[in-house]
């Protein structure tokens, strides 16, 4: 069956941001080989530079991130699904899409080399004591780039999830069901998060394989979003119910799905300024990919009870010597009776949101 | 207009600021604990206007006070706006120690929130820990906000060992040193100077960082500040 696509995405800049006059510094792209996002590969990337002194040009660093993500996504386009999906081939693809994106950095350090006005000695020889001593030496060029990376990338037979650092990838299947394909990372906490400017970035990434046959299918709805997102929200259980509610609003649309998702395209700037402005006042971006004939089959199938399903922690990631923690988890389709699989049963509450698209 | 999705749950991060005071008998004398009810409560003002700069964090306020053993003051946070100082009052000996290790077990996540800011400590204490201070600094960096908190450190007096105010900053902070007050107008001044730069400091606006050792802390002003009204020397 050939499957039909359609994408939204916005970026909005942070409230807190306005306040202080910083920028956005989060960039999202989107990559489609046909214009209407029939044709794999079905490529979106997110990146949230980090702000702050020390990563003066975190904006610009996560316009090559998402840019690079793209490239290298968009190469594997002639590869068969079996070779891309190999665990080693994973870990080759995070190492070349650092080396691109420190090229890239490169490239722009040359074209524009750090001023004296952009460059403060003083902060970074702070950071220098505090934190780890070879960042300085080795790495301050790049660092000033700093910013996180999250992939998703699909193409016909199967599906990469890709990521560094902070921010969140839903998955909802047609059941509504919720998938956390990248497994959580304990390091990220409150300001902290792991980044492309880090030495040896490749194995801090955290990424799962899907492979779509029989068994398993296209998901219906795939939510990315940059921590801002996520950190305006009390509890995680309603920032996780958030893609049931978009999913909700495209199947309650009384002139088809494809009309409901451009409610959402038209309405969702304004959302995440005002969840930003009641929230963390961080940027925020969200990407949302949609698969209609899976949304049509969750719009057609009476709906009680929804799962959260999280990829956890995998033993040979623990005891790998490189990372403390789970980077590159193998393969793993969902369904499967993975003893390392978190299952929660959770109730889906009906919306109580109106959705008004007939105007 | 559709309501944003989510509305309901949508809240400002939270940042935990929290006075670990030591109470022990040695606080009594020489107007010491007066003196520190005193600069607290000159501080909280400034604790406010220093989350004002972020009104995307909403600041709440303990209290943990040590002597023989150690006790809240209050465990619930409150928030800065209607939050009072309740005088505190000295007897006992040193447990340090302890009061960490209470901490320690307010700082996991949950109830702590992972997208919160930074908790802030500040520790202020006149002599040297009689418990195990080690085991309660060892549990309260075990606990990855406890390794990421803003911590600050001021001695009252010379009898205060200015080792474990160290040790409760971080030995890698190493810019960072204890400030000792040496009467009650440089204690109002050094813990006026915590409660702000704690609290900028976690609270700064759009800044991320790799790593995982907390945020950077500015280093004080320790010039003398102008001339000081009659007062006791500790």
């Amino acid at each position: 069956m050939k499957q039909h696509w359609q994408h939204v995405d916005a970026s909005v800049e942070g409230a807190s941001h306005k306040l202080s006059g910083k920028p956005n510094q989060d960039r999202i792209l989107f990559y489609s080989k046909s214009e209407n996002d029939s044709q794999f590969p079905i490529i979106m990337a997110i990146a949230d530079g980090h702000g702050g002194e020390k990563y003066f040009r975190s904006d610009k660093g996560a316009e090559l991130a998402v840019t690079t993500a793209i490239e290298v996504c968009k190469g594997l386009e002639q590869i068969p699904w079996d070779v891309i999906k190999e665990r080693k081939n994973i870990s080759l693809l995070c190492r070349e899409i650092v080396l691109k994106w420190l090229e890239k950095v490169n490239t722009d350090l040359q074209i524009n080399p750090i001023s004296e006005n952009e460059w403060n000695p003083q902060n970074s020889k702070r950071d220098l004591i505090v934190k780890r001593p070879e960042a300085f030496t080795t790495n301050a060029a790049s660092s000033a780039y700093g910013t996180t990376l999250l992939i998703t990338a699909i193409y016909p037979s199967g599906i990469l999830y890709i990521q560094i650092g902070d921010g969140d990838i839903l998955v909802f299947d047609h059941k509504g069901d919720l998938e956390k394909p990248i497994p959580d990372d304990d390091r990220l906490i409150g300001n902290e998060t792991t980044s492309l400017c880090q030495p040896e970035a490749w194995l801090d990434f955290r990424t799962q394989s899907i492979t779509i046959d029989e068994k398993t299918q296209f998901p219906a709805l795939v939510l990315m979003s940059s921590d801002g997102y996520k950190n305006s929200y009390t509890e995680e259980r309603i920032f996780d119910n958030i893609g049931l509610d978009m999913l909700k609003l495209i199947c309650e649309c009384p002139r088809g799905i494809e009309v409901g998702i451009d409610y959402i395209d038209q309405n969702l700037v304004s959302w995440l300024n005002k969840t930003s402005e009641k929230g963390s006042g961080d940027d925020i971006s969200v990407g949302i990919i949609c698969n209609i004939p899976q949304i049509e089959k969750y719009r057609d199938t009476p709906h009680n009870n929804v799962s959260i399903t999280k990829s956890t922690e995998r033993p040979e990631a623990e005891n790998s010597p490189e990372n403390e923690i789970t980077p590159q988890t193998p393969e793993m389709s969902p369904g499967s009776e993975d003893p390392l699989t978190e299952k929660i049963e959770t109730t889906s509450e009906p919306t109580e949101q109106i959705i008004d698209c007939i105007k | 207009m559709q309501n944003t999705p989510g509305e309901e749950g949508l809240a400002t991060r939270p940042l935990h600021f929290i006075w670990i005071c030591d109470c022990s008998g040695s606080m009594a004398a020489e107007g010491k604990i007066e003196s520190l009810n005193n600069a607290i409560k000159q501080a909280l003002p400034v604790i406010k206007d220093a989350a004002d700069q972020n009104p995307f964090a909403k600041v709440s306020i303990r209290c943990i006070k040590f002597s023989n053993g150690a006790e809240w003051v209050n465990k619930d946070p409150v928030p800065i706006e209607d939050y009072n100082w309740f005088d505190l009052h000295a007897d006992g000996v040193t447990d340090m120690g302890k009061a960490l290790s209470m901490v320690a077990d307010e700082l996991k996540t949950p109830p702590m929130e992972k997208r919160g800011f930074p908790p802030v400590l500040i520790l202020v204490s006149d002599g040297q820990p009689t418990d195990n201070f080690d085991s309660g600094l060892q549990k309260l960096m075990a606990e990855p906000w406890g390794k990421r908190s803003v911590r600050i450190s001021i001695g009252m007096g010379e009898g205060a060992d200015t080792d474990v105010l160290q040790k409760f900053i971080g030995i890698n902070n190493l810019e960072i040193k204890p400030l000792v007050a040496k009467n009650a107008h440089e204690l109002v001044r050094y813990i006026k100077w915590a409660s702000e730069t704690g609290t900028r400091t976690s609270i700064a606006p759009g800044t991320k960082q790799e790593g995982s050792q907390g945020p950077p802390i500015p280093g004080p002003d320790t010039s003398s500040g102008g001339s000081n009204p009659p007062d006791f020397v500790w």
